[in-house]
Formats: C-alpha cells, sequence, structure tokens
C-alpha cells in the first residue's frame, strides 16, 4: 500500500509542471506564431479548476466562468467542447500513475494530453482556473491583473452633519472607503497544443470577493469587510475577465 | 465566548453569541414572509422568499442524495429534522443565531433542530446549513461517543460538498480555515486530542481547534486508508474502546508521526493543490424538492414557539433563551383560532416552564380531555407535572405515552427520570437505556452516567461522562459532566476556563 501523502505529493509535482507561472506571473506569455491562434480552430476545455484548489466559498463561479469562456471562444469562430471535472480528473490521475511508473513525473502532462486527443477532435485544451489572492486596496480602489474595481459599501450610517457633529472616522469610510489587503478573484487560462506543450498563459482580474459593511462604523469605528451574495453574476464583468486572460492568443473582435 | 449555558456545544460554528432580546414578543410583521418545505425527510422554515428556499432545499436534497452515496446507507431518524433560516439579524439573537455564530444544530429526544442565520452570500449560507446538517446525521451514530475534532473535523470537511462542472467534489477547502492554518499551522495533534478540557479557551484557539480538526479530517479522509482509519476509530468508540486506545488502535503510529504526515497535507494544500474526492455523479439520485409552501404568521407563531419550547427543555439553566419566549410564541400560535391538543399541551409545557403551573395544569387537562391517546400530549403532560415535583403522576403519564408509542425515546426518558425522583435506580437505568437504544441527546448521556456513576460502573460513566465534559462551550450537562467526573477522581476532564 502506498503511504497517504505520496499522492498528494505527486499531483503537486505535476501542478507545479502544468502551472508554472500563475502564482507570480502577472504579464500573460505566449509562445512564438500562436498571437491570434490562426492554427487553432478548435478547443477542447477542461472543467474549471481540475488542476488547482478552488476554496469551497467560491463554487458556485466554476459554471459562469465555462459557460462565458464557451461563449467567448465561439464567438472568435472556434469550435469548443468541454470534459466533465470527473471526467477529466480520471484521465489526470491515470496520466500521472503511468509518468511515474515510468520513472518521469515531468511526463504527466503529455500522457493526459495524448489520451484527451485519442477520445477527442481539437486543436488546443484550454484549462482555466478561478483564482482567490490578495490585492492591496488604496482608499477603496484595487488593481490586479489588468482590472481597476472600487469596493462597495454597505449599511452607510446617515451623515450627521458638519463641524461638531462630523465624525471623521465614518466620513472617512464612507466617503474614501478602506486600504489593506483584500481578497480578490482572477481568470487564469493555460493553453496546450494536443501533444502537451504549453503555448499561452494569461489571467484577468474578475471580482473583489467582499464589500465593506459599514453597520458598525459609527458606534465602534469598526468596518467589517463580508463575502459578497453577488459574485460571478454579471456577465459583463466575466467577459472583461475572460478578454484579459485571452489576450494576445486570441484578442478582442474588432468593433464593427 | 461565553462560557456556559448551551448545550448546542457540538454543533457551534463559531463563538461569541448576541445577547437576548429583553422583551418576550415578537413583532407581527417578524412573523409574515416565511415559507417553508420538506425534501428528502427534512423540513425546512425560512424567514425567506419561494426562490431562496427552493434553492437551499434543493442543496440540502443534493447533500442527502450525496451523503447516503457515500455511505452507502442512509442513516435513519425516528424523530423530525427541522432546519430553521432566520434572516432579520434581531430576531435571529433570540435564538442565539448570529453575532459569530453561522448556525448551531441540536439534537433531542423527539426531534433534531439546526438554526442557521441567512447570510448575504447564499454560498456562505448552504455551508452552514450543511455543516450543521452533518452534526445532526453524526449525533444519529449514537453507539460512538464521538469526539469534538471527529464532529467538528467532518461537519466542516462535508459542508463544502457540491456538485459542479459534472462531478461530485468532496472537500473543498474553506478559505478560513486555510488563512488559519498559513498564519499558525496545525495545532499540535495531542492538543487537538486532549479536546477543550486542555486548553484556555478564547476565540483564537478555537479557531486554531476548527481549522487543525477540518485539516486532519480532509487528510485522513483523502485516501482509503485515512478513511479506512477514521472507520476503525469510529467501530471501535462503538464497541465501547476508550477514546485514547481506540485512537492508538486505529491510526497505529506515534503522535510525533501522524503530526509530521498532517503538516505535509496542509503544506500541500497552502499551496494549492486540489485534495478533493471528485466522483461521479450520475449514480446519485437526487430528490427535486416541491414547492415552497407559504406560512400563515400563526403558523410562523407555532413552528418558532416549537424550536423555543425545543431550546427551553434542552437547558435546565434558562442562559441562552429567554423563558418567556416559546409561552409568548405558542400563545400567539393558538389566539387565532381552535387550537391542536398538541399545540395546547405544548403552550401548557410552556406556561410549566416559565413557572406557571395553574396556567400549565389547567391547560394541560383541556388537551389531555381531547387527546387521551396522544403520546405526545401524554408526554407533555408527564413533563409539566415532572416540572411540579409529581414525580408519580409524571410516571403514569410517561407510560401511558410508551403504551401508545412504545418508541419514543423521550418518554422513556421521562419515565427515567420520573422513576429516578422515586429513588427507584435500577428501574431509571433500565428506562434510560431504552431511551438511549430509541435516540440520544446530551442530557440523556448525563443522566444514565450518573447512574453508572453512583453504581460504581465507572467505565460505562466515563464512556458517556467524557465527551460531555470535552464539550468546547461548556454547556450545562458538560459542566455537570465535569464536575461529576473530578469529584469520582476519574482524570482531569474539566479543565480552566
Amino acid at each position: 500500500m502506498r503511504p497517504i501523502g505520496v499522492w498528494m505529493a505527486l499531483a503537486e509535482l505535476a501542478l507545479v509542471a502544468l502551472l508554472s507561472g500563475c502564482a507570480t506571473r502577472s504579464a500573460n506569455t505566449i509562445s512564438e506564431g500562436y498571437a491570434g491562434a490562426s492554427g487553432i480552430r478548435s478547443f477542447l476545455l477542461c472543467a474549471p479548476n481540475t488542476f488547482l484548489a478552488l476554496p469551497g466559498e467560491l463554487q458556485d463561479g466554476t459554471t459562469p466562468l465555462r459557460e462565458e469562456i464557451q461563449a467567448y471562444l465561439r464567438e472568435h469562430g472556434r469550435e469548443v467542447q468541454w470534459i466533465d471535472l470527473y471526467t477529466a480528473k480520471q484521465l489526470w490521475l491515470s496520466a500521472v500513475t503511468r509518468a511515474k511508473e515510468e520513472g518521469e513525473s515531468g511526463n504527466a502532462l503529455a500522457h493526459f494530453a495524448g489520451e484527451l486527443a485519442r477520445r477527442y477532435e481539437f486543436q488546443a485544451i484550454v484549462v482555466p482556473s478561478l483564482l482567490l489572492h490578495e490585492a492591496r486596496a488604496s482608499l477603496g480602489r484595487v488593481s490586479w491583473d489588468g482590472v481597476k474595481r472600487r469596493m462597495r459599501k454597505v449599511n452607510a450610517p446617515r451623515r450627521e452633519g458638519i463641524g461638531r457633529h462630523q465624525d471623521v472616522v465614518v466620513d472617512g469610510a464612507r466617503f474614501e472607503g478602506v486600504s489593506g489587503s483584500v481578497s480578490v478573484t482572477s481568470v487564469h487560462v493555460v493553453v496546450f497544443t494536443r501533444d502537451g506543450a504549453r503555448v499561452f498563459e494569461g489571467r484577468g482580474g474578475l471580482e473583489l470577493v467582499q464589500e465593506v459593511d459599514l453597520s458598525n462604523v459609527s458606534t465602534q469605528n469598526e468596518v467589517e469587510l463580508r463575502q459578497r451574495g453577488d459574485l460571478f453574476q454579471e456577465r459583463e464583468v466575466l467577459r472583461e475577465a475572460v478578454e484579459i486572460a485571452f489576450d494576445p492568443l486570441l484578442t478582442p473582435p474588432e468593433e464593427p | 465566548m461565553r462560557s456556559s449555558g448551551s448545550r448546542l456545544a457540538l454543533a457551534m460554528l463559531w463563538v461569541g453569541v448576541a445577547a437576548a432580546c429583553a422583551s418576550p414578543g415578537v413583532p407581527r410583521d417578524r412573523l409574515e414572509g416565511w415559507h417553508s418545505v420538506e425534501t428528502a425527510g427534512l423540513r425546512i422554515v425560512a424567514e425567506a422568499t419561494a426562490q431562496q428556499l427552493d434553492a437551499l432545499a434543493s442543496d440540502l436534497a443534493g447533500f442527502d442524495a450525496a451523503f447516503v452515496h457515500l455511505l452507502g446507507h442512509r442513516i435513519p431518524s425516528a424523530t423530525p429534522t427541522t432546519f430553521y433560516l432566520f434572516g432579520d439579524r434581531a430576531l435571529a439573537a433570540r435564538f442565539q443565531v448570529g453575532g459569530g455564530v453561522a448556525g448551531w444544530a441540536l439534537p433531542t429526544l423527539d426531534g433534531s433542530y439546526s438554526c442557521v442565520l441567512l447570510q448575504a452570500s447564499a454560498v456562505h449560507t448552504r455551508i452552514a446549513l450543511l455543516h450543521e446538517y452533518m452534526h445532526l446525521l453524526l449525533a444519529r451514530q449514537r453507539d460512538a461517543l464521538l469526539p469534538l475534532w471527529y464532529n467538528e473535523g467532518l461537519a466542516e470537511y462535508f459542508s463544502t460538498l457540491a456538485i459542479r462542472d459534472g462531478a461530485l467534489v468532496v472537500g473543498s477547502p474553506l478559505e478560513g480555515r486555510l488563512e488559519v492554518l498559513a498564519e499558525r499551522g496545525a495545532l499540535p495533534l495531542e492538543q487537538l486530542f486532549a479536546g477543550f478540557g486542555a486548553l484556555r479557551i478564547d476565540r483564537r484557539e478555537i479557531r486554531d481547534f476548527y481549522a487543525t480538526s477540518w485539516a486532519l479530517s480532509h487528510y485522513l479522509m483523502g485516501t482509503p486508508r485515512g478513511r479506512g482509519e477514521l472507520s476503525r476509530f469510529e467501530r471501535q468508540l462503538a464497541r465501547g474502546v476508550p477514546l485514547d486506545a481506540a485512537r492508538e488502535s486505529a491510526f497505529g503510529r506515534p503522535l510525533a508521526t501522524l503530526d509530521a504526515e498532517l503538516a505535509r497535507h496542509v503544506g500541500h494544500l497552502l499551496r494549492g493543490v486540489p485534495a478533493v474526492l471528485v466522483l461521479d455523479p450520475s449514480a446519485i439520485e437526487i430528490a427535486d424538492p416541491p414547492a415552497p409552501e407559504p406560512l400563515a404568521a400563526d403558523e410562523v407563531a407555532l413552528e418558532l414557539g416549537s424550536l423555543a419550547l425545543a431550546m427551553t427543555a434542552a437547558d435546565e439553566e434558562r442562559e441562552w433563551i429567554d423563558p418567556r419566549l416559546p409561552r409568548t410564541l405558542l400563545a400567539t400560535a393558538t389566539a387565532t383560532g381552535p387550537a391542536s391538543p398538541r399545540a395546547r399541551a405544548a403552550l401548557a409545557y410552556a406556561a410549566a416552564l416559565a413557572g406557571d403551573a395553574d396556567g400549565a395544569g389547567a391547560a394541560i387537562a383541556g388537551a389531555l380531555r381531547d387527546a387521551p391517546a396522544d403520546a405526545r400530549v401524554q408526554r407533555l403532560a408527564g413533563e409539566i407535572a415532572l416540572a411540579s415535583d409529581g414525580a408519580d403522576a409524571a410516571g403514569q403519564h410517561f407510560e401511558r405515552a410508551i403504551e401508545i408509542d412504545a418508541r419514543s425515546a423521550a418518554a422513556w426518558f421521562g419515565l427515567g427520570r420520573a422513576l429516578e425522583r422515586g429513588e427507584r435506580a435500577d428501574a431509571a437505568r433500565g428506562a434510560y437505556e431504552r431511551a438511549r437504544e430509541l435516540g440520544w441527546s446530551h442530557a440523556l448521556d448525563l443522566a444514565l452516567g450518573r447512574i453508572h456513576l453512583e453504581a460504581g460502573r465507572r467505565d460505562a460513566a466515563v464512556a458517556l461522562l467524557q465527551p460531555l465534559a470535552q464539550d468546547p462551550h461548556r454547556g450545562p450537562s458538560g459542566e455537570q459532566a465535569a464536575e461529576l467526573l473530578r469529584e469520582a477522581g476519574l482524570g482531569p476532564a474539566g479543565g480552566e476556563e
């Protein structure tokens, strides 16, 4: 019997091989000759976060993301089919096992791509993920991965006036916003060829995860960051993140 | 952090409880806009729109079906399970939800109750709901006296269960727990296994405890070997093997080794390795919940009054719910028209708990006259008699309830208490043991543990009392259990608070 932890270690090795740049790189990278992806007519889309952990709190976002990527690729005239998470995981596990048996864990990706190529018709594989990470807010404004957002404030107390009645803490929080580290999401995509060569990696800023609750600001001088109730519901925001993440593999369509 | 007053202990997601409202009344407008639905044998009563409730009912039905699939069978329940979802924070606070408590679960002998706060984020509400349901499922496994880390760890582990992108995904990490592990690391397992009796309880340490409980469950649930170890641990406990021996036998390696394995696993999680179980969802049959039904204000009053009554009855020290609340709500529920004997019996019991023996006596007499063959009415009559020190009368009502429904754990427990009051310890023990075959509650284990202790059956007493004594929130049962163990010189089950 394998000791507990061996599979986790293998999964991590493969993860590193697969997604080497996602944690640190902010600019999208593309292999020479792939800008515009003129040679790619059809994509095979893996279920989001097949290879990267997804916090339970963000699980509702994967279906909207997948649907938005499918729509985006089709609008660029590409055919797209997707493979569900269960199938993708099964194939990946089998690829990792085979690579391990060969003593070359770095070959897992090639085995995975090869197995997909035997089963599906496509020219490139898209591996998308929702990322949760932190960005710096400055007076309620946050910039990351190509987007700028402003933190929403809710339950703002009524302003009591100016002069003696003015509360600078309340006014500061209410009109300027908070500064500090906040949770944000990004879309991350990696594109591989049929033989497992990585040709593109990109990410686009998606949404602020939290909003500022000012319920207690006037009584306790406290602001609370709480998770928004409407994450992943704005198509335009998702579309913007997907466009940034795929640039310059697929550039936004020309305006008519 | 409150140190006493609640037997919701095992179920609390967070600590820190809002103060109860001073007024016993509930504004009428707070009783409007509620819906209810029943799915997979579970009732949900919610201060929510039909659309919101429908989504949550689907989530609960999906969880239930997935859990049955994972386990290979359904864990049966002889009593109803009801979830109450509160939207209004002021009303929620009166039922001890909010102010840091996302939800709680209360298994009692005549039904299981759970309260959850509806949050702005639907996914957070869902996670709290599933966490509490998991506690109720674990409480049904009453053969094994589960330690707190196991109970909380599994509730956290399964709380993120979801069907997404064509797969059943189990074990997605909770960001809040990862943050704690990233900042402070996992607790040493010796400390985790000692439970809260060995910890100075503060909010940060409770977060450490929850995060480590989750991480350990996540680690063990992630592999067949780990799942086998957890299963063996539970089976050993069910056979009455003491906690430490069961753990040593199940895991079969030094704690330092397990500590090191857990640290490696946490490292993987913090680096984003997707350590989840991904299963084929096509074999899972999920019930399609019916459309939620709107509830009239008096129906809501009856629901909330019944909940308040269960909370009051479960807490003899009356510290965590206004004892006037059940009576006020049940009076509202029965004021507008002819009420059922059960509703009147519940109102009578609420009056007895509020100290109005005369009002209780008059009301229960009417209910008994109209429904003498209703086991619940007879049982409540027994409770009312017990509340006024009428042990003999109480015993007769409980016996009558058992004649009508021999599987009523609550009636057997009531009979046991009536017999114990009459100083018939052996007969009381028999009634308690029968109750425990049929159901489970903290109060029952305390009563049975005490009887074992008084009769010199120390091992049996420790097996029942120690899990109560290690309860982190130290409700009355936990405190009494710790005190009993201390007095008997059976180890430092209490510890400092």
